[in-house]
């Protein structure tokens, strides 16, 4: 609604009255602007050339005429009606039988070549005559280097955005600037939604992305959001800690009903069991019945160790229980961890659960150009969709290196603090897999890091050499919300039996006391050496009635 | 050019062919072409002042863009058929342009339809259908 929006409202209603607004059509980006556009508004999108805009301006054009608006899409200087057309018919949302009826294009061409002033009253003529509810201006870049006034472009956005809005006619005009060059900005002011399209380079890779620079009226997500261009037109990906703490305010705001975008109060959710069991009876004995719910545990090992196996428990043993269960897996392709099932007794299981109608659902993701925003958004669709309560990632560190190698890496704890809570928000219980740096230790090596601060559990799996012989041993060491079992375990993978905890008797006689003994060594050297942080360490014997085994420098805030 | 029936039926007698385009750079492409190919180019940006020169100038052919300002291609078709029939003249052929489908260019009833983008050849085609040889320049 032009310039003069914030006096009041000239809609006749009361300056309390609700605003209306339109959705534009485009995934997310009603989210990130505080719910559509305002009807009447100027809106302007930015970018630089290849950022979208041209693309995002006719997905909404076309969103709105396939509800049955008129729409009048004109060209400025950037191309020709007909060289427009083609290009957006090639996206999926372009209408052919919409063309020439309810969507006009038109160039203004000969009227901008007039000057600025009968290029207004063209679109204004135009926009009456085929009583237009949405305007897209495309191509916007000419129009102050036509006049070389930064007050005459200002002085015709004012008029025709403020005129159209008396008709009720949403305008959207596209132009080709750095969203965030502050020279365009005098020309700016006028409008009421700016949206900067962002398209730069990282290296060799390309990253696309969204902001609402301004949003009069609204309470937009704020900062740059992941954006894609495919078949489909534009996608708006949330950063996923704007779009968690929106939804934690907004459930805190709302008294009733579920928060936004499928996040559900805890009250609503069914509890079922209180734990979830691994189905590896000597675990679950250790973790007191399985891993709380709604929690979330990092199961960290080195290579080899058995974790994706043990995932593999963890999932089949939530399908058993009746569960929608996801798995996300980066490492390996389905195909490739049915083949790895297939040797034990579980593949069988595995298999079943894995079929068209099978209550688990695997999400295979190649560990390639991952954008953790993209990811969090078809994950948490995919986990709303199942109504899975149970999540397997394999392995979290793709994740992390996903962020890490981003335009911002500060981001990791934020990011995995706001997955935690959306997945802690729909009831999901989740194991991510996270290697450690070593193969092999001599001793059980752990360093804390942002994910094993932040996550409820922890579970340790090592192979470590002893006597000759490498033995795979297993220890809980945080497992917040409850008592557990301390002790060292070892752990056997035998095929077809497959993964088996076993009990400290069963194990040789002297290989936990042994390991235990010389994590005890190692632990004092580093007391008496470079790592303070470590005389929390208190090697125990491996006993279930002794103090908890703390290798390395685990932060057990729990 | 050939000016043999001034006194009679307005059209099919000029070899003028009237160019209506919004798009200029598509406009003077096409009047390129008309002038190659020996007929008289006459061009308007818009609906209206391609009425007004249709009503001034007869045109033996007329290729109209369907998307234009102040008057769509087929608004200019259908006025031109009701003067045509007020008059009691056969209306001048016309060929109607766009990058809509062509479904629903063939239910607005030109003569021709051209769906952009067009090649070079389309354009002679037409003008070799619509353009008696007789009415172009040599």
């Amino acid at each position: 609604m032009g310039a003069t929006d914030n006096s009041g409202d000239p809609r006749g209603g009361s300056p309390a009255a609700p605003e209306p607004r339109d959705l534009t059509g485009v995934p997310h980006l009603d989210r990130i602007l505080g719910g559509g556009l305002p009807r009447g508004s100027l809106v302007l999108v930015l970018g630089v050339p290849g950022s979208g805009k041209t693309t995002l301006a006719g997905q909404i054009a076309f969103t709105a005429a396939r509800a049955g608006k008129r729409v009048l899409i004109l060209t400025a200087f950037s191309e020709s009606t007909s060289k427009l057309i083609a290009h957006l018919r090639a996206f999926s949302y372009f209408e052919p039988s919409l063309i020439g009826g309810v969507v006009q294009f038109l160039s203004l061409q000969s009227s901008l070549a007039e000057g600025l002033e009968t290029a207004a009253d063209a679109i204004l003529s135009e926009a009456r005559r085929v009583k237009a509810a949405v305007v897209v201006l495309d191509g916007f870049r000419g129009l102050d280097s036509l006049t070389g006034s930064a007050r005459a472009a200002r002085q015709f956005l004012f008029t025709v955005g403020t005129t159209l809005s008396a008709l009720g006619a949403t305008l959207l005009i596209t132009a080709e600037t750095d969203p965030r060059d502050p020279t365009f900005f005098p020309e700016a002011t006028t409008a009421d939604v700016i949206l900067g399209m962002q398209y730069q380079l990282f290296g060799v890779r390309q990253h696309r992305g969204i902001e609402v620079i301004k949003a009069r009226t609204s309470a937009p997500l704020p900062g740059l959001h992941a954006m894609t261009l495919s078949a489909d037109g534009v996608s708006v990906y949330p950063q996923l800690e704007e779009r968690i703490a929106a939804d934690v305010l907004g459930s805190e705001a709302q008294t009733q009903g579920a928060a936004p975008g499928g996040a559900q109060s805890e009250s609503a959710l069914d509890p079922g069991p209180a734990r979830a069991a691994f189905g590896l009876p000597e675990l679950d004995t250790m973790l007191a019945g399985g891993i709380p719910r709604a929690t979330c545990t990092l199961l960290v090992g080195s290579l080899g160790t058995g974790k994706t196996l043990m995932s593999l428990y963890f999932a089949l043993a939530g399908v058993r229980n009746g569960e929608a269960v996801a798995y996300l897996g980066f490492r390996e392709s389905q195909r490739q961890l049915r083949l790895a099932a297939s040797a034990f007794e579980i593949g069988p299981a595995l298999e079943k659960a894995l079929r068209p109608g099978g209550s688990l659902t695997f999400l295979e993701v190649p560990p390639i150009k991952v954008n953790a925003d993209i990811l969090a958004d078809r994950l948490l669709h995919l986990l709303d969709h199942t109504g899975a309560r149970r999540l397997v990632i394999d392995s979290v560190a793709e994740l992390e290196r996903a962020i890490l190698r981003s335009p911002d890496p500060q981001r990791l704890e934020d990011y995995l603090a706001a997955l935690l809570i959306a997945l802690r928000e729909r009831g999901v219980t989740a194991l991510m897999l996270k290697e450690t740096d070593k193969a092999i230790a001599a001793t059980l090596d752990f360093s804390a890091d942002p994910l094993s601060v932040l996550a409820e559990n922890v579970i340790l799996l090592q192979q470590v050499p002893y006597a000759g012989e490498l033995h795979r041993i297993l220890a809980v060491l945080k497992l917040r919300f409850s008592g557990h079992d301390t002790t060292l375990r070892e752990f056997r993978i035998t095929s077809p039996a497959g993964l088996e905890v076993l009990e400290p008797g069963m194990s040789e006689h002297d290989v936990l006391a042994g390991i235990t003994e010389r994590q005890q060594q190692h632990a004092g050297h580093l007391q008496s050496g470079e790592e303070p942080r470590h005389s929390r360490n208190r090697p125990a014997q491996p006993k279930p009635s002794q103090p908890p085994l703390r290798p390395g420098s685990t932060d057990d805030a729990g | 050019m050939q000016d043999d029936s001034e006194s009679g039926s307005p059209v099919g007698s000029s070899g003028v062919v009237l160019i209506a385009d919004d798009d200029e750079p598509i406009a003077q492409a096409l009047a390129y072409i008309v002038e190659e190919c020996g007929g008289l180019p006459l061009v308007a940006a818009h609906g209206r002042q391609a009425l007004e020169l249709a009503l001034t100038y007869h045109p033996a052919l007329i290729i109209t863009d369907l998307m234009m300002p102040q008057m769509t291609g087929a608004e200019l078709m259908a006025a031109l058929r009701a003067d045509a029939a007020v008059g009691g003249y056969r209306p001048a052929a016309i060929v109607l342009m766009s990058a809509a489908g062509t479904q629903y260019m063939d239910s607005l009833g030109a003569d021709a339809v051209l769906p952009k983008p067009f090649d070079l050849t389309d354009v002679e085609a037409l003008i070799e259908r619509f353009l008696p040889r007789a009415q172009r320049e040599p």
